[in-house]
């Protein structure tokens, strides 16, 4: 009776511990490492990838750059395309095993840092599960991969420096919620974290709102751009100056302010009338940039074109679907999955202009 | 006789030695315990699986449950792509990006960017200041919405779909 209830129970236990398993499952360790070297210092590591589904699967372990688009989009394009890569310092082994159901992998990394290292470099190690082999379905298998970010600041050789590249407005559904966009531009080698405060005026002077710039403390790359975009809640339509104050850390505090002209008005998206800035942009002495004409498609149209970048995209006609994804914006500004698709464009076409040298 | 009461005494002794040993005597233990980190994302399906369809039908959505895990104070994003379209390898046809589409739920205050799937990677959440750390896990719904196109060849249409978690810099 006993040996029965022993085996029930057992039973029991491993049904309820499949049950708390998911179909797939990888834990990866550490998830950031952060590192600071001097030029020529070479580092190791560990990973530890550990297996916590219910299958034995097959993962593969790559390093690729990191990089981001100018709405802070993270891209992880292949080792070597971007100017903070690293990929090329690392040695990972192994780069491909097999994890059967609750054991775990150590991964050991070396790191070797050329003397001529300078400033922060980005690098992601990913583990990425093979999709399981099963019956012939229709529709999607599933895999899962993890990342571990590596930030590795070269000592003693990073400088900062920033400016604020744009202040503008930017609708979304209707004037109500349209958003105040702000550049900043990293033009030092290693990571910002600008922050600071966009005051919404009247004319006369009268502050309406006050405006927090990256309150989640969001890193800017080095050597590229990033707009951070913040709602706008309650404002009343009208002509308003924007004035920003941003502390990125460096030696000085970035300032900037532009007219803005707040339209109310819900007609579909593709008619919205943009708000234009009404003068110069004073920023930091620096003159505006123009703002193109809007140009009207109809949402046929839009859709159509939309169409037709992601294919040349997928085609690997790079330098078209950048065109196509150019034409489509100018009559659709706010489409910002079609915004961060030409980034993505830009990303390949100036991958594969390195590549060809 | 005489050595028996030697060793009777010096027993006594020793017993009392050990009495008068003062009552507030105290030894440390130390006690310790690793916790492992935890970074991990789990699918509760290896599969999606639509089933048979007519041209021009609309599939059941289908729920993929990703759950995200970490004990590390991070900020995280979860990003989408496909190897390639649904395709069917026999008839060499594939249903366009735009029929194919996901939109995320679930108990998360981050941010969901609903849409098709891509090639390249694209953040589909990205977590909220309160979900740098979730140690107890934070499940995310993706509902995936596929519509066969009216003139779809007959045949199966497969590809992979990737759930990428990584922190952001």
């Amino acid at each position: 009776m006993k040996n029965i209830t022993a085996i029930i129970l057992i039973i029991l236990l491993s049904v309820s511990f499949a049950l708390g398993q998911g179909a797939l499952s990888i834990n990866v360790w550490p998830s950031r490492v952060d590192i600071s070297v001097v030029p020529g210092e070479s580092r190791t590591g560990v990973i530890s990838v550990d297996n916590k589904g219910k299958e034995k699967t097959q993962v593969l372990c790559y390093i690729t750059d990191v990089g981001m688009d100018i709405y802070g989009e993270l891209l992880f394009p292949e080792g070597g395309t971007l100017a903070t890569s690293c990929e090329s310092w690392f040695l990972v082994n192994p780069e491909n095993f097999f994890l059967s159901q609750g054991t775990n992998q150590k991964i050991r990394y070396t790191l070797k840092v050329p003397d001529n290292a300078s400033g922060t470099y980005l690098a992601s190690i990913f583990f990425h599960t093979k999709p399981q082999e099963g019956a012939k379905n229709s529709g999607s298998r599933l895999s899962v991969r993890v990342g571990t970010l590596f930030v590795i600041n070269v000592a003693g050789t990073g400088h900062k420096d920033g400016e604020l590249s744009s202040l503008s407005l930017h609708n979304t559904v209707k004037a109500t919620t349209a958003q105040v966009e702000l550049g900043v531009l990293n033009k030092g080698n290693v990571l910002i974290r600008p922050k600071g405060t966009v005051e919404i005026k009247t004319n006369d002077g009268w502050t309406v709102d006050k405006l927090i710039i990256n309150d989640d403390n969001q890193a800017v790359l080095p050597n590229s751009e990033r707009i951070f975009r913040i709602p706008l809640v309650n404002i009343k339509p009208g002509n308003y100056n924007l004035v920003a104050m941003v502390d990125y850390g460096g030696a000085e505090i970035l300032s900037g302010e532009t007219m803005v002209n707040l339209v109310a008005t819900e007609v579909p998206r593709h008619d919205w009338p943009i708000p234009q800035s009404k003068g110069p942009i004073k920023i930091s002495g620096k003159a505006a940039k123009p703002i193109e004409p809007v140009v009207k498609l109809s949402p046929e149209e839009i859709k159509s074109l939309y169409s037709l970048a992601t294919k040349q995209y997928t085609a690997g006609d790079y330098q078209s679907s950048l065109s196509t994804w150019q034409k489509l914006l100018k009559a659709d500004p706010g489409n910002t999955t079609a915004r961060k698709n030409m980034e993505r464009t830009k990303t390949k076409l100036d991958a594969l202009k390195k590549i060809k040298g | 006789m005489k050595k028996l009461l030697l060793a009777s005494l010096v027993v006594v002794l020793f017993a009392g030695m050990a009495m008068a040993q003062p009552a507030d005597l105290t030894a440390d233990v130390n006690v310790q315990v690793t916790v492992n980190g935890v970074w991990s994302i789990t699918l509760d399906v290896a599969a999606v699986d639509f089933g048979t369809l007519e041209p021009g039908d609309i599939a059941t959505p289908a729920n993929v449950v990703a759950t995200v895990r970490s004990n590390q104070k991070i900020p995280w994003g979860l990003q989408l792509n496909k190897d390639r379209d649904l395709t069917n390898d026999v008839a060499l046809e594939s249903i366009p990006s735009a029929n194919f589409t996901y939109t995320g739920g679930g108990p998360g205050a981050g941010l969901w960017t609903n849409g098709e799937f891509f090639l390249a990677p694209t953040t589909a959440y990205l977590c909220a200041a309160t979900e740098y750390k979730v140690a107890a896990g934070l499940a995310l719904t993706t509902t995936l919405n596929l519509t066969i196109p009216a003139p779809a060849a007959a045949g199966l249409y497969t590809n992979v779909i990737t759930y990428t978690l990584t922190a952001t810099p």
